[in-house]
């Protein structure tokens, strides 16, 4: 590579300086760069999600910016690179399965000869993999919507892509087959060796494939993380959009529908009819919601208090501040809250010291249930 | 009868030779069309619909100066041993340049219906331009190709105007149905011929309609996949 060559990158996939405009809509992404695994790209409907997968992919060309995918450099507006997508080996899998009518399966799969042993072989283990063996003679037309995307899928494979972009893939099925699929997929995508980028709206898809998420809004990659540190420090518009995800198993369930979950050797009481006993759960709480108390108070309709350390107090705009709570000495259990910055004075918090945080049950949320508040 | 036998052996032979001769310049014409997007697009569509709107005696005229004895391109190819001036030949170049925007209308329409979401599935899995022609764009045209050539080969079979204005009426050379039929008309004493003639190119054209409607509804079913015939099942 020659001296000037702007970045070389390490990681898979790096987006710089990334600016696509059309019509009033804009993308902006000064930087991203993707893990290895799983990584969900969430955020609301025309949010830019589509669009930045088609940036990647070489479907559309950007303003300015450049794109390198495994150290290669795809993309680079200023120094008129772009390389065309034919050429960029990306596995595509589209909301719909775009498979050709006029071919069987078959030969939607290996639309390319292969002509040595070891491209057989492979063809052949990824069609095992994927559970297709016995729709290979079929048409397109007679697959169901979870089969054609597994063909899809397949297709994506075949070539062995540097990167595999999921858009959506399960929104054009039905719910049956919607749920098979995500089981499908939460089995097979981890053990790929590739890394994926899994684009949805919704968070429960989102909590069951991927370990790192990417929040996109109104053409911005606003955070990256873990599942609960991007759903935790969202700041909404009026700057008190802050929220904290813990982590428990449930351990009773009572007919009147009241669950109850362990925070390791504290509960947690909230409602819920689809949960099982011994089930993972994670819980969104809005930092809004919590209460704040010195000693735990007797004859009070809140059914939920922990008890945790003032890990940090974090003044905010507005009068207001954030006191985060570290549950049960465990770093990863931080539950933040928002009080008014005088309410600290006149309770005389300090960083270190034990407090009381209560909250209703019905402030508590599932992580699967949030999508429609979050997104 | 030998005679009729004749006149329609060549005729046909004159039609198919233009169709076939025409056929890839129509489908790579229709392609650029349908896909391409350049300045000038709209003039080369305007000069390929020509000979349908400009009067056939003109295109006849126009072919006589060009391809002609003494026309540039028909020095060139005299070259390589191929004549059109008063040959067979120049009566296939006529029929094939007069069916020309009738054979890459319909193709251009079947370029124009492939799906672009297919098109990028293909360009993603890394198929080039080649490629995803003869696997998507091919078979999605096939019938509109099907149909531009029976239109094409039928306005081929009744050319008329270009041919004789170019290669004239030479009997076992040029002398077409059409132009059999008119030279009959002019004797005396031929009318059941021109009756045999007329009714041989009306049966002619029918047949290859019904030929085309044919293969275009088979090739049809065929394209959308075998989803009808399951739910049947």
């Amino acid at each position: 590579m020659s001296p000037n060559t702007p970045f070389i990158p390490e990681q898979s996939l790096i987006l710089k300086n990334i600016i696509f405009k059309r019509n009033d809509f804009t993308i902006n992404i000064p930087s991203f760069s993707l893990p290895l695994g799983v990584t969900a790209l969430v955020g609301s409907s025309g949010c830019g999600k589509t669009t930045i997968l088609r940036l990647i992919a070489g479907l559309e060309r950007p303003n300015s910016g450049s794109i390198a995918i495994d150290k290669k450099i795809v993309t680079d507006i200023e120094k008129n690179i772009f390389i065309p997508a034919q050429k960029r080996n990306i596995g595509y899998v589209f909301q719909t399965p775009r498979l050709l009518a006029h071919l069987n399966v078959m030969a939607n799969i290996a639309l390319k000869p292969s002509h040595s042993n070891a491209q057989k072989q492979h063809q052949e283990e990824i069609i095992e993999r994927l559970g297709i063996t016995r729709l290979l003679n079929k048409a397109t037309g007679g697959l169901s919507g979870g089969e054609a995307q597994r063909v899809a899928l397949a297709r994506a494979l075949i070539t062995k892509p540097r990167i595999l972009l999921m858009d959506e893939p399960l929104s054009a099925i039905d719910p049956k087959g919607k749920d098979e699929l995500l089981e499908f997929f939460a089995q097979i995508l981890p053990k790929l060796k590739v890394p994926i980028i899994y684009v949805t709206h919704s968070l429960e898809e989102a909590g069951r494939l991927a370990k790192d998420f990417a929040m996109m809004s109104d053409g911005k990659i606003i955070n990256t993380g873990d599942a609960p540190s991007v759903l935790s420090h969202r700041h909404g518009e009026r700057g008190d959009g802050i929220a904290s995800v813990l982590s428990g198993k449930i351990i009773k369930k009572e007919n009147d529908g009241l669950v109850t979950i362990a925070i390791g050797k504290q509960e947690v009481q909230i409602f819920g009819q689809d949960l099982e006993i011994g089930s993972n759960v994670s819980l969104h709480l809005w930092a809004r919601d919590i209460i704040l108390a010195k000693k735990t108070p007797k004859d009070i309709s809140a059914r939920n208090s922990l008890s945790g350390i003032i890990s940090e107090i974090i003044e905010l705009q507005n009068g207001l501040v954030e006191v985060r709570v570290m549950i049960e000495s465990e770093p990863d259990n931080l539950v933040s809250a928002i009080v008014m910055a005088r309410t600290i004075k006149e309770m005389q918090l300090i960083s270190a010291r034990p407090i009381t945080l209560l909250f209703k049950s019905a402030a508590v949320q599932k992580i699967n249930d949030i999508g429609n508040l979050l997104l | 009868m030998t005679d009729i036998f004749d006149i329609v052996l060549l005729t046909l032979k004159i039609a198919l030779t233009g169709v076939a001769v025409t056929l890839p310049i129509a489908i790579i014409l229709a392609y650029i069309l349908a896909k391409g997007n350049f300045a000038g697009k709209s003039l080369l569509s305007a000069l390929i619909m020509l000979p349908l709107v400009m009067p056939p005696v003109v295109t006849g005229l126009i072919l006589l100066e060009t391809f002609g004895p003494n026309g540039f391109l028909g020095r060139f190819f005299a070259i390589f041993g191929v004549e059109f001036g008063f040959r067979w030949t120049g009566a296939a170049l006529a029929a094939g340049l007069v069916a020309l925007p009738l054979i890459v209308r319909p193709i251009r329409q079947g370029f124009e219906a492939v799906d672009p979401d297919l098109e990028e599935a293909l360009e993603i899995s890394g198929l080039g331009r080649w490629r995803r022609f003869i696997l998507l764009d091919l078979p999605i045209a096939l019938p509109g190709i099907l149909a531009g050539i029976i239109l094409g080969f039928t306005k081929a079979l009744g050319e008329f105007g270009a041919t004789i204005t170019f290669v004239a009426s030479i009997p076992g050379e040029t002398q077409t149905i059409s132009l059999a039929i008119y030279s009959f008309l002019q004797q005396a004493n031929a009318s059941q011929m021109v009756l045999v003639l007329a009714s041989l190119s009306i049966g002619l054209s029918i047949f290859a309609v019904v030929i085309s409607e044919y293969l275009t509804q088979k090739i049809s079913d065929s394209l959308r996949g075998k989803r009808g015939a399951e739910n049947v099942a």
